[in-house]
């Protein structure tokens, strides 16, 4: 990791919200014929108290009536990121990298479209997938390519849109029975959103000054979305599934127990210690794995006072950038602090990130 | 129901060895039961009992012991008087 600047950040959340009761409406009509009485009732009490558990309330999503959709509040994120773009970093951007889990373009390149929506033409543009990670490694990317030459400013963006991607695979949430639902309900819990970030060479503010990420193939099925007809191995989940899958258990118990030990060797590599961080931003993915991933680093909750997944949701690739946002919105950020941002992804992957503010 | 029988039902639901546990043995440290599952745990302890147990206490819970004192506040903060053990399972 090459030190680079954040020269402007920007993000947009739709103002839409869905219901834990609009949720628990839908997976009541798609179980309502599969399933007896009881294990209706059952099912559908499991999923209200696991939200209250997970601390999720609402979930973004485009407001009815809305042109809110993937490209849309991606170029959003982007306008605002590059409105606030800082006076030292004026060359015009060479490059857009986009990223999401819900990127629906094969063809363009959602960077490309993006690109024409914002009237730019960079000499390069182009999309990545990283899954929940995409962003930080797109930032990875944009320093080794500020760092050879190849492009002085670079907009990094992302957007989820999941409903538009579960509308066109045609997904429902029915299951065989209740336990199944452990396995369908992370698609319970995702929300809409996007964020950009403006990067260029260190300016001495705003510095992205360290990276890291440790990959495994092991749980490489601890998250799934597939298309219906495509090839895939055998999985965890024993027979054929289509659309959202994931093994919340399995994942939750993983990142709780390996995410922290990640964490904290990058630490140590980086000479640090927990109390030398100011701010903490972290990967969304209910309260439960937030709080258990601070306590197991000796970090303080309060030092990671923005967290949107009570309102949001899981905004995949957008939970990390979008809440850096919103903390410098609401001036939380302060020059000279030292934020360390946590992620994860399916796979599995663990992350981390320093900016010296 | 006492501790004794709350620990047999903890292993029953979670599918444990009854020689794994102690008083002070940790759900996740020693057990590797996640959140998830402790909360699927939960959900039918709700369920048979009709109580209700506070959530935001769970993040609390590292024990067996903790969570036999947490299900008996949560029974005597309910209307129902502190369930006897039978022989359904959970």
């Amino acid at each position: 990791m090459h030190n680079i600047s954040i020269a402007g950040l920007g993000c947009h959340i739709p103002g839409g919200k869905v219901t834990n009761d609009d949720i628990l409406a839908t997976v009541a009509d798609a179980n309502r014929t599969s399933l007896e009485a009881d294990a209706l009732d059952l099912l559908l009490y499991g999923c209200r108290r696991k939200f209250d558990f997970l601390g999720i309330s609402t979930r973004s999503a485009p407001l009815a009536g809305s042109d809110d959709s993937f490209v849309s509040m991606a170029v959003r994120a982007a306008r605002k990121a590059l409105a606030a773009r800082t006076d030292d970093c004026r060359d015009p951007v060479d490059c857009i990298i986009a990223c999401g889990i819900s990127n629906p373009f094969r063809e363009p390149s959602a960077a490309c479209i993006i690109a024409r929506e914002l009237g730019i033409s960079p000499a390069d543009h182009f999309d990545i997938n990283d899954t929940c990670n995409g962003f930080l490694k797109a930032i990875e990317l944009a320093s080794l390519y500020i760092a050879s030459g190849t492009c002085r400013t670079i907009l990094v963006v992302t957007a989820e849109n999941p409903p538009e991607l579960a509308n066109g695979l045609g997904m429902n949430l029915t299951v065989e029975s209740v336990d199944e639902m452990d396995y369908r309900l992370s698609s319970c819990i995702i929300g809409s959103g996007a964020a950009a970030m403006l990067l260029c060479s260190d300016t001495g503010k705003h510095r992205i000054v360290r990276y890291r990420n440790r990959k495994e193939t092991t749980h490489w099925d601890s998250s799934l979305i597939r298309i219906p007809g495509t090839s895939m191995p055998e999985t965890k989940y024993g027979k054929p599934i289509d659309g959202f899958w994931a093994d919340g258990r399995g994942t939750a118990a993983e990142l709780i127990s390996a995410n922290p030990a990640f964490v904290a060797e990058s630490l140590t590599q980086w000479n640090l210690t927990p109390s030398d961080i100011s701010f903490v931003v972290l990967h969304q993915l209910g309260a439960n794995i937030t709080f258990a991933i601070l306590d197991k680093l000796g970090i303080p909750h309060t030092k990671a006072p923005v967290n949107t997944f009570s309102e949001c949701g899981n905004m995949g690739s957008v939970n990390i950038p979008a809440n850096l946002a919103l903390a410098q919105d609401r001036g939380l950020l302060h020059d000279g602090d030292r934020i360390l941002l946590i992620n994860s992804a399916c796979g599995f992957t663990h992350a981390a990130a320093l900016i010296e503010w | 129901m006492d501790y004794e029988q709350f620990v047999t039902m903890v292993c029953d639901s979670l599918g444990l060895e009854r020689s794994a546990i102690t008083d002070q043995t940790s759900f996740l440290n020693d057990l590797g039961i996640d959140s998830l599952t402790m909360a699927n745990f939960i959900i039918r302890l709700e369920r048979r009992y009709d109580i209700r147990i506070n959530l935001a206490n769970v993040w609390d819970l590292r024990t067996v012991r903790e969570a036999y004192e947490m299900f008996c506040a949560a029974c005597a903060s309910s209307s129902s008087p502190l369930p006897q053990e039978d022989n359904n399972n959970a």
